[in-house]
């Protein structure tokens, strides 16, 4: 499949009752690009990363994930969901990383790596606990291998919710907000963690306020507002350079904040 | 009031009341036991999204609620086996009936429960491909236990003293066998003084047992 997208949106729309909150979003992002959303809150940028995880079944439109369709199939040209089997295999390509962490309190950091690993994928105990001590080192977090949850900082959660993403070998990665929640001095350790999984080639969806981590990561810079892309193109012309008036007006509240 | 006590005749009935409490022990645990399975069949029913699931176990857990217990032993002795056919013992009947009807207030436990597990939990288990119920099991049950335990305890204490009840099916628990002997010893007083210090030493723990997890639960869960 050269030359295919890893992730393609077609006219992708999504409403929660009678609040429209995708209303037809096109997005390519090539293989090992990554992409940052940026928008004001309540624009979509969660929503869409939950399509493409396919935590929200219910949208309009089409979502191709390395030239696949997620959780649809085509017949007699019309759309009908798809389950089980053809759905796990299209959407395990996705892994995602939430603000809130959401790592599982009664399980040690190894315990939440290995668990999708053993209960999924049928991996052997032994062998998965190789590939989730392989994890810990690569997120510099071998010394935490036994604790609890509760027991890290916000900064080594989110590390660990990365190492239990990327157990499962996806071939894309979603974040929404993962700095958000941290404490100020807790953000670098995590943004290091994602520039290096970015200069190994992963593809990454990064939704994010942090613009420095923009500008120097990614490839691509997407400005949804209203559930719409406002404006998309590379770094410098969308963060120092922007063609909309809302991107600049957003851009110009941000760096207010920041001051 | 002047009354002459004897306990003797207590003394000579010891293994009435044994065999008696075997039984309301008996008919608690296996009660216990079904009201738990059906209870979380139902209560997790409840919190699917399949509507017709959710709507049915809704109905199962109102008609429960909104009928007299005592009214559900005698139809389910009495009418059930007529209508469907199978024939049970008066024992078997009665376990069947408690564990129905305890099960409509478990399930709203294991509900509640099960609700108040943060969605953030299962959304990371779904992206990484658990299914709803390998979810279930591995990631939301073992959390959600804490705040089912309490009250699930609780449940079982009334489970025993509505054992009781099976008095009226003529089943020899407890209550039963003790109201058999008063028949030929005339010995009332005595006799139903010591059956509710037996029901109190049975039960008395499983309370006092619930009100320590509470606060044991209580205190973990405000820090
Ligand atoms: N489960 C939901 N039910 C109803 N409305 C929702 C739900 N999730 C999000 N929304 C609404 O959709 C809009 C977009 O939300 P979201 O995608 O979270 O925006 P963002 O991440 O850009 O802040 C908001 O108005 C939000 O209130
Ligand atoms: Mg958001």
């Amino acid at each position: 499949m050269t030359g295919e997208p890893a992730v393609r949106t077609v006219d992708l729309c999504k409403r929660f009752g009678d609040l429209e909150v995708l209303r037809g979003v096109n997005l390519d992002v090539e293989p090992g690009g990554v992409l940052c959303v940026i928008g004001p809150s309540g624009s979509g940028k969660s929503t869409l990363l939950r399509c493409l995880a396919y935590l929200e079944e219910d949208f309009t439109g089409r979502i191709y994930l390395e030239g696949e369709l997620l959780g649809r199939v085509e017949r007699n040209g019309a759309l009908e969901p798809v389950q089980g089997e053809a759905l796990r295999r299209v959407q395990s390509k996705v892994g995602m990383v939430f603000q809130n962490f959401n790592l599982w309190p009664h399980k040690s950091a190894l315990g939440n790596i290995i668990e999708a690993l053993v209960v999924v994928k049928k991996v052997p105990l032994e062998e998965a606990e190789a590939v989730g001590d392989e994890l810990l080192a690569r997120v510099g977090l071998s010394d935490k291998r036994n604790d609890y949850p509760s027991r890290l900082s916000g900064g080594q959660q989110q590390r660990v919710a990365i190492a239990r993403a990327l157990a499962m070998r996806p071939r894309i990665m979603l974040f929404d907000e993962v700095t958000s929640a941290l404490d100020p001095e807790l953000v670098g350790e995590v943004l290091h963690v994602m520039k290096q999984l970015a200069e190994e080639g992963m593809t990454m969806l990064v939704v994010t306020h942090e613009m420095t981590f923009a500008s120097r990561v990614a490839n691509r810079v997407v400005f949804m507002d209203q559930g719409l892309i406002v404006e998309q193109g590379a770094p410098a012309q969308v963060l120092k350079n922007p063609s909309q008036a809302r991107t600049k007006e957003f851009l110009s509240q941000v760096a207010h904040e920041e001051i | 009031m002047i009354y002459d006590w004897n306990f003797n005749v207590v003394w000579e009935y010891r293994g009435v009341y044994w065999n008696g409490a075997q039984t309301t022990l008996a008919i608690s645990f296996l009660s216990l036991f079904f009201a738990m399975i059906l209870g979380l069949i139902i209560g997790i029913a409840r919190q699917s999204n399949i509507r017709v699931l959710s709507i049915a176990a809704s109905w199962y857990v109102e008609i429960i609620r909104d009928t007299p217990l005592l009214v559900q032993i005698v139809w389910i002795f009495y009418c059930l086996p007529i209508l469907v056919g199978i024939d049970m013992t008066a024992f078997w009947s009665f376990v069947f009936t408690i564990s129905v009807h305890f099960s409509a207030y478990m399930a709203e436990i294991i509900r509640a429960g099960i609700a108040s597990i943060d969605k953030g939990q299962t959304d990371a288990a779904k992206v990484l491909g658990l299914t709803y119920f390998q979810a279930m099991k591995r990631i939301v049950l073992p959390q959600a236990y804490r705040r089912m335990l309490p009250p699930l305890v609780n449940n079982f204490a009334d489970m025993i003293k509505l054992s009781s009840l099976a008095s009226v099916l003529g089943v020899y628990e407890l209550l039963h066998s003790i109201d058999n002997i008063i028949m030929n010893t005339f010995r009332p007083l005595e006799l139903y003084t010591v059956l509710a210090i037996v029901y109190f030493l049975i039960i008395f723990p499983v309370a006092f047992g619930a009100r320590r997890l509470e606060i044991h639960y209580a205190q973990k869960f405000s820090r």
